[in-house]
């Protein structure tokens, strides 16, 4: 199998506006293994040297780092250096992919593990509920009988052209409706957008976060740091497994996708969460560079992140 | 005692109030209109009393209950709102036979809903896997906690305190309505009920051979303290409460009394090196146990909810590590899912080989396809719940629904049938309630209590009975709102006890005066700097308010317009504003009644009312009675002559103040709160009593005119009278009211009392370095002489004025600083928690 290896840097530096007298951070930035994804080094530091530090594996399967800080703080810095060698996710023929009822169907009575883990991923969570009008938008892409994935990048290409991207229209907490009513908005946003479809049709769908290594416009050197964490989707397809979709770009994931872990919803898999007593409104710089440095013959992305091929 | 002739008896009474009708069950009278035997005993016994004497020991419990305060709060908006607790005096009586029925169906209900939590949270979910539990009723369940799943839960005890909601129907036969799994409410209304009741009648409760409620309490405690995970011989039990805006602070309060812990709030608490901490007067020290009446979700901003503020950031991860033990463990509250209780019958099969004693009323989950059919179906016959905990509410019964209402509910079940369980309503049954009077018969639910006991559990002999405000079974099942009534297990004089009470040996005393927690102290602190601050405002208003109601005379009435300037530099200018100009009368008016003015009777009652409210476990039932007649003094302006509805206003609430001064010289243990309180109303004191001379000196008419005022207002005219037989003079008066040593109202007395007070404050923690805390009194006091005095008497000139501000000015910020001081170095902690103003939520 034809490897990618990726050197990421994910850098998030606070620098609060008054002291900071306690603060606690839940950091999930350890990519995990997948079927196309190996980790090869994984290293987080925090500056400050936190007070305490617990690791442990979540609900999800996503490893996690707690950090408490007791000593006031003025600025936090944490770094997350990551190497992982990527290969082409597996993706079954669309048109060969069970019609989409059945797998409805299946994740409901079938008791064997897979099936009853993806029934996790079926009903609302804290970030995603299905406001009404939702089903009829996804219904559109999923006629009685379609092949599950056929159906499901038909849906996918549907957000991508109908959605404007815009950072300015959405927030960490825009709920799905008002993405469904404004049409614009970011990765996590549509991501948020697609799996309300997905599991408005009862579907499986969770939500995956990573990093997408762009190339710089043309013309140009690629600048340190330019680089953003992204998300997309994975729906299940029974004895197939999770298939990644990335409604941003409209396209399936490739080699230049890089998953960190999943959830619900971006809730459960959020990079940085903390509680922080003092320091308000924080001056925030997120800083990722996904450098790629293994045997490049990898399609490449057009700037406006169509796929070429 | 006057026997009514022409009245029916009691018991005549109580055959005619019998529903007679078919298809409810009377829990007094069978159908041969004859009381059941298990009532006999209590009706012989109210049918000798007669009505006159009932009404008498009614209106006497009526009256005990609104001494004990016994509320509870409905919130509206911001501001709790406290209604009493209502109790009707005819208790319920169940015979011992019956209740071992219930007993054991409810202990079987608790291991099973046990060993349900311990499968879905940390076993393999095998019950998941093979489908005696639908997994979607886990998944699509808002009360399923992935977070706490692994967590370690000591001895496997996920559940500490349920309760179960019970139902007779017409058959005689006891039904579930609902479990409570997560914090169970109205146990400690229990324990009120009781004492009440008791009291009342306590002829028949000894007949009946009435079960006690204490052990029930002391397992609580013991299996608690058994299960903690700590090493030491004493572990540290809390009792986390969301805080006087719950609707059961009353109750929190009463119960951490009982069970002897620590009542806190979240702020209370940090986590450290995983481990919980309440923050005290002494520091940081460790927690073991926590028992908690916060709701799953808002216990750890971090890994649960995250715009709680009322719980502890870390707790989850605290408990992940072993170190702390949550009662009831976190993420319980999924056992207590409506949509549950279709799957009961055949997990008590597997998990405990046994049929399910005591039944719910049959229940249909629309998660499942057929049983969605049938609850569509016969909409207009069951009762529409939510099919899981946490969800707003929408109980509704479809009989009494619209056709158009019900289409709509139809299609909202069509939609999203998971959310929803049907649930075939039970007649109520019925029991006499004591109304103005007489008897009417109202429908009832039994809550029943069961608490953990080492490998099994034990059920409160007892329990909360609710009875409806109407004549109609209460839909909504059961609320805190409405009626309740003392249980009786009759027969059974001692507790039958299924688990071996572990003996609770007497704590060390040390260990119970240690760690008064920082709020508490804060609290008290301020509780004592307000009372002082009122007592002070209170008595310049008394004195304006003498001269302004007394005959006419040309000098009192000048030292009535020289206090009104006065009252300035207490923070009351006669102008608050452009518009508005207040003369005297008016001015003193609006500081009682208005609310113009911060500071003033209202909003100090109101500030004093906050304080002791949060901290309700703390005082003594006479301490309690007290701060309400305060709380409740300024309430209403009176119609007629305003002034002298003021003095009497005055006089109540110097009453009050001194009676709660008195609570606190005589009836209070010198521990840490009383010190923190006795602080803070000298320094008050203090305070107020230089800014009164610094306004006098600067007054126009000179500190000659208000002479006779300043010794009112300090209270003592008496004392200057006894020793100087003469009219007050400058000099005199300011060596009364600064140097004597002997008068708790002179600034000698109150810095001294301070500064022996200071000397008993615990010890620093953490190496802070700060100069003695009694150093800005010593100060004073050691300046404190006949020179300073004459500082203070403005010669002629501006000279005069200049020394005594600046006497003056040292001796406030000297006070300020120990203010300062002292909040830094015992209530610092207490800003090491999240806060709504200061709280962020980091994005990514």
């Amino acid at each position: 199998m034809n490897f990618l290896s990726y050197h990421i840097s994910h850098r998030t530096i606070y620098d609060y506006q008054s002291p900071v007298t306690q603060a606690d951070h839940i950091i999930k930035l350890d990519p995990r293994a997948d079927r196309h994804q190996k980790q090869l080094r994984h290293e987080l530091s925090i500056l400050p040297q936190p007070s305490h530090t617990d690791d442990h594996v979540d609900y999800f399967g996503n490893r996690t780092c707690l950090a408490a800080h007791q000593t006031p703080l003025s600025r936090l810095e944490i770094q997350a250096v990551s190497e992982v060698a990527v290969t082409l996710p597996y993706v079954p023929e669309p048109t060969e992919t069970p019609a989409w009822e059945s797998v409805r169907g299946r994740i409901l009575t079938d008791r064997g593990g897979a099936s009853l883990e993806a029934l996790e991923y079926c009903f609302d969570s804290p970030a995603v509920s299905i406001p009404p009008g939702i089903q009829a938008y996804a219904s559109q892409s999923f006629p009685r009988g379609r092949p599950l994935i056929e159906a499901a990048t038909d849906l996918t290409e549907r957000i991508f052209r109908d959605f404007e991207f815009d950072p300015a229209a959405t927030t960490v907490s825009t709920p799905v409706s008002e993405v469904l009513e404004n049409r614009r908005g970011v990765c996590q946003d549509f991501a948020h957008f697609e799996i309300a479809c997905l599991r408005s049709l009862g579907l499986a769908a969770r939500y995956v976060s990573g990093y997408l290594e762009t190339d710089p416009p043309p013309g140009s050197a690629k600048l340190i740091g330019a680089d953003a964490s992204h998300a997309w989707v994975s729906v299940y397809c029974p004895d197939m497994g999770w298939i990644d979709l990335d409604p941003t770009n409209g396209c399936l994931p490739t080699m230049r996708h890089i998953t960190i872990g999943w959830g619900r919803d971006y809730s459960d898999i959020c990079p940085i969460k903390g509680v922080i007593v003092g320091g308000n409104e924080p001056d925030l710089k997120i800083e990722v560079d996904v450098i790629c440095q293994g045997p490049s013959s990898s399609a490449a992305l057009s700037p406006s992140g169509a796929p070429s091929d | 005692m006057i026997r009514e002739q022409s009245n029916p008896s009691i018991f005549e009474e109580l055959c005619q109030a019998h529903t007679g009708a078919t298809g409810v069950y009377d829990e007094v009278i069978d159908p041969n209109n004859l009381p059941r035997p298990h009532w006999q005993a209590l009706i012989t016994h109210l049918t000798a009393l007669g009505r006159t004497e009932l009404q008498a020991r009614w209106n006497d419990g009526k009256r005990i209950l609104r001494n004990h305060g016994v509320t509870y709060n409905v919130a509206v908006a911001d501001q709790p709102n406290e209604r009493p607790w209502e109790l009707d005096l005819l208790p319920f009586v169940l015979n011992d036979e019956e209740w071992r029925r219930i007993e054991q169906g409810v202990i079987q209900r608790a291991q099973l809903l046990n060993l349900i939590l311990r499968d879905i949270y940390s076993g393999p979910q095998h019950l998941l896997r093979n489908g005696l539990i639908p997994p979607s009723l886990v998944f699509a369940n808002p009360s399923f906690h992935r977070s706490c799943r692994g967590i370690p839960v000591p001895g496997g005890t996920y559940l500490h305190l349920q309760a179960v909601d019970l139902a007779r129907a017409a058959d005689g036969n006891w039904w579930v309505l609902d479990t409570h799994t997560q914090n169970p409410k109205g146990v400690g209304y229990t324990i009120e009920n009781r004492t009440i009741i008791g009291r009342l009648l306590s002829e028949a409760f000894r007949q009946h051979e009435t079960a006690p409620l204490g052990q029930f309490f002391t397992t609580i405690r013991n299996n608690l303290h058994a299960l903690a995970p700590s090493a030491t011989a004493w572990p540290r039990v809390v009792m986390l409460t969301p805080g006087v805006y719950s609707q059961a602070f009353y109750e929190h309060s009463l119960l951490s009394r009982y069970l002897g812990c620590t009542l806190v709030e979240g702020g209370d608490l940090v986590v450290r090196e995983n481990k919980v901490h309440l923050k005290t007067v002494e520091g940081l020290q460790p927690v073991d146990v926590i028992i908690r009446q916060v709701s799953d979700a808002h216990c750890d901003p971090l890994e649960l909810r995250e715009d709680s503020f009322l719980g502890v950031p870390g707790l989850v991860q605290a408990a992940r590590a072993g170190k702390v033990l949550l009662a009831n463990a976190l993420g319980s509250a999924v056992a207590e899912t409506p949509a549950l209780h279709a799957s009961l019958p055949e997990l008590a099969r597997h998990l405990l080989g046994e049929d399910l004693r005591l039944p719910t009323a049959p229940t249909w989950w629309c998660g499942n396809p057929a049983e969605r059919d049938y609850v569509i179906e016969n909409l207009d016959q069951l009762i529409i719940k939510n099919a899981f905990p946490g969800m707003t509410k929408r109980t509704c019964s479809g009989a009494e629904l619209s056709v158009a209402a019900r289409e709509e509910l139809s299609a909202s079940i069509q939609e999203r049938p998971y959310e929803f369980v049907g649930q075939t309503p039970i007649e109520l049954s019925r029991l006499p309630v004591w109304t103005q009077n007489r008897f009417d018969v109202r429908p009832i639910i039994l809550r029943v209590y069961v608490a953990a006991a080492g490998d099994s559990f034990v059920v409160l002999p007892g329990g909360l009975t609710k009875v409806s405000n109407s004549a109609f079974s209460p839909l909504k099942g059961f609320q805190l709102a409405g009626g309740s009534k003392d249980t009786w297990i009759s027969g059974r004089p001692s507790i039958a006890t299924s688990s071996k009470p572990i003996q609770l040996e007497s704590r060390p005393a040390e260990r119970i005066q240690s760690g008064v927690p920082s709020r508490t102290a804060d609290n008290f602190f301020w509780l004592g700097r307000y009372s002082e601050r009122l007592e002070n405002l209170v008595r310049i208003l008394a004195s304006i308010n003498t001269r302004l109601i007394e005959e006419y005379e040309p000098r009192r009435y000048a030292q009535a317009l020289a206090l009104q300037d006065i009252l300035e530099r207490f923070g009351f200018p006669s102008s608050p504003d452009d518009t508005t100009t207040h003369d005297v009368t008016s001015l003193v008016l609006e500081i009682a009644y208005g609310d113009t003015y911060d500071g003033g009777f209202g909003s100090l009652c109101r500030q004093i009312a906050a304080l002791s409210n949060s901290n309700r476990d703390r005082f003594s039932g006479d301490a309690w009675k007290v701060l309400s007649r305060l709380r409740e003094a300024p309430a209403h302006q009176p119609d007629r002559a305003p002034l002298d509805g003021l003095q009497q206003l005055i006089q109540d609430l110097k009453f009050s103040l001194s009676a709660l001064a008195g609570i606190e010289a005589e009836n209070t243990v010198r521990g840490q709160e009383w010190r923190f309180l006795s602080i803070g109303r000298r320094l008050e004191r203090s305070l107020n009593l230089c800014d009164f001379i610094r306004a006098a000196v600067h007054h126009p008419s000179g500190l000659n005119l208000v002479l006779n005022p300043l010794l009112e207002v300090a209270d003592s005219s008496m004392s200057y009278r006894r020793q100087f037989y003469s009219e007050p003079e400058a000099r005199s008066v300011l060596e009364a009211l600064l140097l004597d040593q002997q008068n708790p109202r002179a600034l000698s007395f109150n810095l001294q009392a301070i500064k022996t007070i200071l000397s008993q404050l615990p010890p620093l923690d953490g190496g802070e370095t700060n100069l003695p805390l009694d150093q800005p009194v010593t100060e004073i006091i050691d300046r404190l002489d006949d020179k300073a005095v004459m500082d203070l008497i403005p010669n002629e000139g501006k000279q005069g004025t200049l020394k005594a501000d600046a006497t003056l000015n040292r001796w406030q910020s000297a006070l300020s600083a120990l203010s300062d001081s002292i909040s830094r170095r015992y209530f610092r902690l207490l800003k090491l928690h999240p806060h709504p103003n200061e709280f962020s939520l980091l994005p990514h």
